[in-house]
């Protein structure tokens, strides 16, 4: 014991100086690009915003402390993220044992569906949502057909049952991808020892494979409860006006009343719940996480063989698509059905395939100055989520390279928590922000089409640092050491040695970065260039009118996001990089 | 294709990487809006030939986001003109004191009731109305009247027939409840809604959900929802097959409406006054005037401009909408609000 | 009574890693497996555990199959080449592992645990972490945690794989003791042979998924049926030959010239000549003259290579032998013990 703590010390003691200064290094690009675009706009705002209240600083804290609404606001935001994320887990972890330890045919295409969820636009999704469900849903009309009922049997509309299954719509993706990459490499035979000593299944899972996985679980938990806690779209969209988090209260403060002192308490009370949180989850995270030897998918993986193996495989995978897939598909299905029954024949019949929303989409009839080709709305759409992966990467990579080296060293114990915290800001407060800030620069970024894919980067930072760290720290030095001694070059070692070992971990990164951007993630925190509009903006400014071409178009453009963002990913899925064919 | 887009991306940033290295020239005019902006290409291009200028609009959220971010930016303006800003939100704009008074001479055409700023500050360019929508399929199929004033919609008729948007969240939400405040007054509106809800009004905090999912005519359960004076020839204009008369119509009797008036106004610290203020002429002017409704469906103020055809056919304005003055509005926009959220939602 | 393997076939795909595989292991006894790497050994320890199913054949345990039967229920230990240690547990928790999977109780799992931690020489590893320990530390635990719950059957993967010589020849030894104290019914997989004799009671050879030959350690070093046993027991004085039947004998001719051996053989055939059969006097029935290539000392033994008649073949004479390189010599084979026909 006192031996390996001696030569800790010791290492720790003389190259101490130097390979702090390489972590400050590697911090620098991150720590100038959070201090820019995501401190600095947010303490101005913050700034501002208490500058304008009445009794000082603390008196907005007081009056939301001391309102039980606000406090019911607040109870209400953190129950129904704990609640949406346990569910989410528990759709998930199936999934994510299903597409890390089998391969069968399909595979890449279920788990770029299961991705799809992700970007899609909050209207569309409530429209999905309602073809399905809705009072004139396929559901409750097949529900009254078969039992003979008068009114429709179930009512989802503006209910908590909405606002759990459109989260769960959302991130079940986000284990799926998380866990599921860490459970593809950890080694099987660790279950199968379990159970030749003696384990059954479940006491197997229980005891080994759950705890081993706890590390990726708890990252995704995380992940999945920041998206919960800052909802907004689905809080205000699918809940109705029954429900609001703090997010939806912070919008109604600062855009509806312009009441900044307390619009400012309230993203105050929100980030600090939301670095609470993120603390704790560094703390266990550090605790959880073993040196773990990673097997390629090769190794781990296993074809479905056996009737109990196919039966649980299909079990699984149609949980996820009756959840995760057949909205989109209903979606799909209604962009190229009639909406309307031509005139004079009322209800029923004339429900005939059209393609009319699709060809409508390449006509401008109004001659506006903003209409714009889908094609060219897709291609300004992948140019801001090709900048953003590119983006991302590069500040995430240094980042989790520095995370993994040394986790104990003090600017990664102060940084990692703090990385965390644009995922968890309010965009509402973020966006007023960059206003308030980024005119101050030596370059005005306020309007320009530059700051969109930062803007995407902020969110997208998070998840990159939070896919590589783990993938990174399982390097281990002997590897680095090896390669040295057999004549690479530290920047071959790097070729050679760390991309092929994380380059799963680099395109699970790239999957969410793109999808962060697609799905125009902080949007709202940003003033767009009607010149450069991308697909959700199309889709919102279609939604935005009346008429049935209006919406049918929309639907269009929808399935049209769906299919770029599917191929999208089943492209990154498809990319090697140097070598990298099973990791 | 496959080239297509690394050249889009090259384009795109390296374009507006010149253009931030570059000192903002006096050629360009910057137009801070809402999102709903829309206009003719002819038309701003016809305005760009003349003044040798070149346009470059912003859109920076729904009306009120627009106006508070105009606010933040404080004397560092994002824009030269600001666009959008409504009667709702106008008193907020003045008070934090945005906008440069310009008298335009073209002020003179306009109807002294628009003019909502004496001192010129804010300028009327269109106005629309929030009025109740109904599904005219529906009420010929079950015998109904569609409702002639808010007093009907208490009617036992129309009992679980309504959707309404919610005031805190939604723009026609807040109008509809102006409407129920100019025409009950402040002591009797809440009364109207207690009685709203006795007779099972659906909430919904948005525009898009309450039009395509809870009217019927989308599929929805109710058959009467809260829209704008323009939604039925939108149905017309944007139907799937060509239709002659509208499937949805709006009720414009008196005190059933609420009229957002948009004005334009010049921001101030603008270093391009001239072209501001030629900008601000040429929304007033009849070419502009005459290329709203189409592109935003919201009406000119300038009564020279002409109608298309599609409006002066399908199109009802209402004579005596509603009024709640700006500066009520401003005053008490929370605690009406907050009571009503009270009186509907608890 | 004890296992019983019948006819095992399990392929992976397209690729066989058992074929038709059958051999049993009686009750106390220490069956090796032996075979280079990717011969189907780790998957037959696979199919025996349950963790993985054949796709024809039977596995029994006293007479009874265990096809239906889950790998938890089974009964069997398993150590796992790499250990599979737990990495989220420390030894104390490793080897409690099954015995609490069982259900005994605290007391019980100390006891054991006691019994166990002195078999193995691990006391004072309790609370240790498992990244902190040495290999042969591991390897240990690993044997630990497989003998705690007393299985019926203990099944060896590479367990001294990846140790250096010297730990691994003392473990070894330690091993086998441990085992036959226990009187402990094994499966000792391998790919050395060293190992295999050491430790086994009888030898299961295996090639490309299938048994190549089955016995005890003596019977196959000095019996290989096959040219694969031969080469893979580093057994190499392989030379060609062509058997024909003279005056009811059969005679060999080779370039080492004509070998009467016992039996009926005809045709084209292998023989391998015993690397210890050589002796260095000039008279028996087989005389070569060979020319000394190259000689090097191994301990009590010394190892000398010959060119004999064009053919390369290494012989091993006692240290004490005098030998001087590049001479020739006249060497004497018994063809009855020396010689050995393979197919």
């Amino acid at each position: 014991m006192t031996g390996i703590k001696k030569i800790r010390l010791k290492s720790s003691g003389a190259g101490s100086r130097r390979s702090n200064l390489l972590l400050l290094l590697l911090w620098l690009g991150p720590i100038l690009f959070l201090s820019l675009f995501f401190f600095y706009p947010l303490v101005s705002i913050l700034r501002t915003s208490f500058a304008r209240a009445e009794g000082g600083v603390l008196s907005p804290f007081i009056e939301v402390l001391g309102s039980a609404s606000h406090r019911s606001v607040l109870w209400f935001t953190i129950w129904q993220a704990l609640l949406s994320t346990l569910l989410t887990l528990i759709v998930g972890l199936p999934g994510a044992y299903l597409l890390a330890r089998f391969k069968f045919r399909g595979r890449s295409l279920l788990q770029a569906l299961t991705g799809i969820p992700f970007v899609m636009p909050t209207l569309v999704v409530a429209a999905a949502f309602n073809a399905l469900l809705g009072p004139h849903g396929w559901l409750n009309l097949g529900l009254m057909e078969l039992f003979g009922l008068a009114a429709p049997p179930i009512r989802i509309t503006n209910t908590l049952t909405a606002i759990l299954l459109a989260h769960i719509f959302y991130n079940t993706t986000i284990v799926l991808r998380m866990v599921g990459d860490f459970w593809s490499h950890l080694d099987p035979r660790l279950s199968g020892a379990s159970q030749v000593l003696g384990a059954n299944r479940w006491r197997t899972l229980w005891h080994i494979t759950l705890p081993m996985l706890m590390p990726a679980i708890i990252t995704a938990a995380l992940l999945v409860f920041i998206f919960d806690f800052t909802s907004f779209g689905v809080i205000l969209i699918l809940g109705g006006p029954g429900f609001a988090t703090l997010e939806v209260e912070i919008f109604y403060q600062a855009i509806s009343l312009f009441n900044l002192p307390v619009a400012a308490a309230l993203s105050v009370l929100q980030l600090t719940c939301n670095l609470a949180l993120t603390m704790a989850y560094s703390r266990l995270a550090s605790r959880l996480s073993r040196p773990l030897e990673v097997r390629p998918r090769t190794y781990t993986q296993r074809r479905l063989t056996g009737s109990t193996t196919r039966w649980m495989a299909a079990i699984i995978i149609a949980v996820l698509l009756v959840l995760l897939i057949a909205p989109l598909a209903a979606l799909a299905t209604r962009s190229v059905t009639r909406l309307q029954p031509e005139r004079g024949q009322q209800e029923a019949a004339s429900r005939g395939l059209t393609f009319d929303f699709y060809r409508q989409l390449g006509v401008n009839p109004q001659q506006s100055l903003f209409y714009v080709k889908p094609t060219t709305a897709i291609g300004i759409s992948l140019t801001y989520a090709a900048a953003t992966v590119v983006l991302a990467l590069l500040l995430g990579l240094p980042a989790s390279w520095a995370l993994a080296r040394d986790r104990q060293a003090l600017v990664s114990r102060l940084l990692d928590p703090l990385l965390m915290l644009p995922l968890g800001t309010s965009a509402v407060t973020l966006g007023l922000g960059f206003v308030v800030a980024l005119g101050e620069l030596p370059i005005d970024l306020r309007a320009s089409p530059l700051l969109i894919p930062i803007a995407h980067t902020l969110v997208a930072f998070p998840f990159v640092v939070r896919s590589l760290t783990p993938a990174l720290r399982s390097i281990r030095p002997r590897l680095r050491q090896a390669a040295a001694m057999l004549g690479a070059s530290p920047r071959r070692t790097v070729r050679h040695i760390d991309l092929p070992l994380v380059g799963r971990a680099v395109l699970v990164a790239a999957t969410f970065a793109f999808s962060i951007s697609l799905g125009e993630f902080g949007a709202t925190a940003v003033i767009s260039r009607p010149e450069y509009p991308t697909v959700p903006v199309m889709i919102y400014r279609f939604l935005s009118q009346p008429g049935a071409m209006n919406y049918g178009q929309a639907l269009a453009l929808s399935t049209i996001l769906m299919l770029v963002c599917g191929g999208g990913m089943l492209a990154i899925e498809r990319f090697r990089i140097a070598d990298v064919g099973e990791f | 294709m496959k080239r297509f887009f690394p050249l889009t991306l090259a384009v795109a940033l390296l374009a507006t990487g010149c253009a931030l290295l570059e000192p903002p020239g006096p050629r360009v005019l910057t137009v801070m809006t809402h999102d709903s902006f829309s206009a003719s290409d002819e038309v701003i291009a016809a305005f760009e030939a003349q003044y040798d200028a070149e346009i470059q609009f912003l859109k920076s959220g729904d009306t009120g986001t627009a106006v508070n971010r105009a606010i933040l930016a404080g004397d560092n303006p994002l824009a030269d003109v600001f666009y959008g800003v409504d009667n709702t939100f106008l008193s907020r704009a003045l008070e934090e004191d945005i906008f440069e008074p310009y008298a335009s001479p073209l002020l003179d055409e306009i109807p002294d009731a628009f003019k909502l700023d004496p001192e010129n500050r804010a300028l009327p360019v269109d106005y629309g109305d929030v009025c109740l929508n109904y599904d005219v399929a529906y009420f010929e199929t079950h015998g109904l009247q569609p409702p002639q004033s808010l007093e009907d919609l208490l009617d036992d008729a129309y009992r679980g027939l309504l959707a309404v948007e919610n005031p805190a969240t939604s723009s026609p939400g807040l109008a509809f409840l102006f409407t129920t405040i100019g025409h009950f007054g402040e002591d009797r509106y809440l009364d109207f809604w207690a009685a709203l809800v006795e007779n099972d009004v659906l909430v919904v905090n948005d525009w898009e959900t309450t039009y395509y999912a809870e009217f019927t005519r989308y599929g929805g359960t109710r058959p009467i929802i809260v829209s704008y004076g323009s939604s039925p020839p939108f149905e017309v204009v944007f139907a799937e097959n060509p239709i002659d008369e509208p499937p949805t119509a709006a009720v414009i009797a008196d005190d059933t409406c609420f009229r957002q008036i948009e004005f334009v106004g010049i921001l101030k610290g603008t270093r391009n006054r001239r072209l501001a203020e030629a900008w601000v002429d040429f929304m007033l002017s009849t070419t502009f005037q005459e290329d709203l409704p189409l592109q935003m469906y919201v009406f000119p103020v300038n009564p020279q401009a002409q109608l298309d055809p599609i409006f002066t056919d399908y199109l009802a304005i209402p004579d005596h909408p509603a009024f709640v003055s700006p500066a009520a509005i401003a005053e008490n926009r929370e605690s009406w609000i907050e009571a009503w959220t009270e009186t509907v939602l608890r | 009574m004890g296992l019983r393997i019948d006819q095992v076939t399990k392929a992976f795909g397209g690729t066989i890693a058992l074929d038709g595989v059958s051999f049993e292991v009686e009750s106390g006894e220490i069956v090796a497996v032996l075979g280079p790497s990717g011969c189907g050994k780790s998957t037959l320890l696979a199919v025996i555990a349950g963790l993985e199913r054949p796709d024809t054949g039977d596995v029994a345990w006293n007479g009874e199959t265990l096809l239906g039967t889950a790998p938890y229920l089974r009964g069997f230990g398993l150590m796992f080449q790499d250990y599979a240690l737990f990495p989220h547990m420390n030894v104390f928790e490793n080897i409690a592992f099954g015995l609490r999977m069982m259900g005994m109780d605290k007391s019980q799992v100390n006891a054991r645990l006691e019994e166990v931690l002195d078999l193995v020489g691990l006391h004072g590893f309790e609370k240790r972490d498992i990244s902190t320990l040495s290999g042969g530390e591991q390897q240990r635990v690993a044997l630990a945690r497989s003998l705690a719950p007393r299985p019926k059957l203990l099944m060896l993967d590479e367990p001294l794989g990846s140790l250096d010589r010297t730990l691994r020849e003392r473990l070894l030894f330690e091993l086998g003791e441990i085992l036959r104290n226990l009187r402990q019914t094994a499966i000792y997989v391998t790919h050395d042979q060293e190992e295999a004799f050491a430790i086994a009671d009888r030898v299961v050879v295996m090639n490309e998924g299938k048994v190549i030959q089955v016995g005890t350690p003596q019977a196959v070093y000095a019996q290989p049926t096959s040219l694969f046993v031969a080469r893979f027991l580093g057994l190499d004085n392989l030379i060609r030959g062509v058997a024909r039947i003279q005056d009811g004998a059969t005679l060999i001719d080779t370039s080492l010239g004509s070998i009467r051996v016992d039996g009926q053989f005809e045709g084209e055939l292998t023989v391998l000549i015993r690397p210890n059969a050589a002796r260095l006097h000039a008279e028996g029935e087989l005389l070569l003259k060979a020319q000394l290539l190259e000689r090097s000392f191994r301990g009590t033994i010394c190892r000398a290579t010959f060119l004999i008649h064009g053919e390369r073949l290494r012989f091993e004479f006692p240290s004490d032998v005098m030998l001087e390189e590049g001479k020739t010599l006249l060497l004497s084979l018994d063809p009855k013990s020396a010689v050995q026909v393979l197919r």
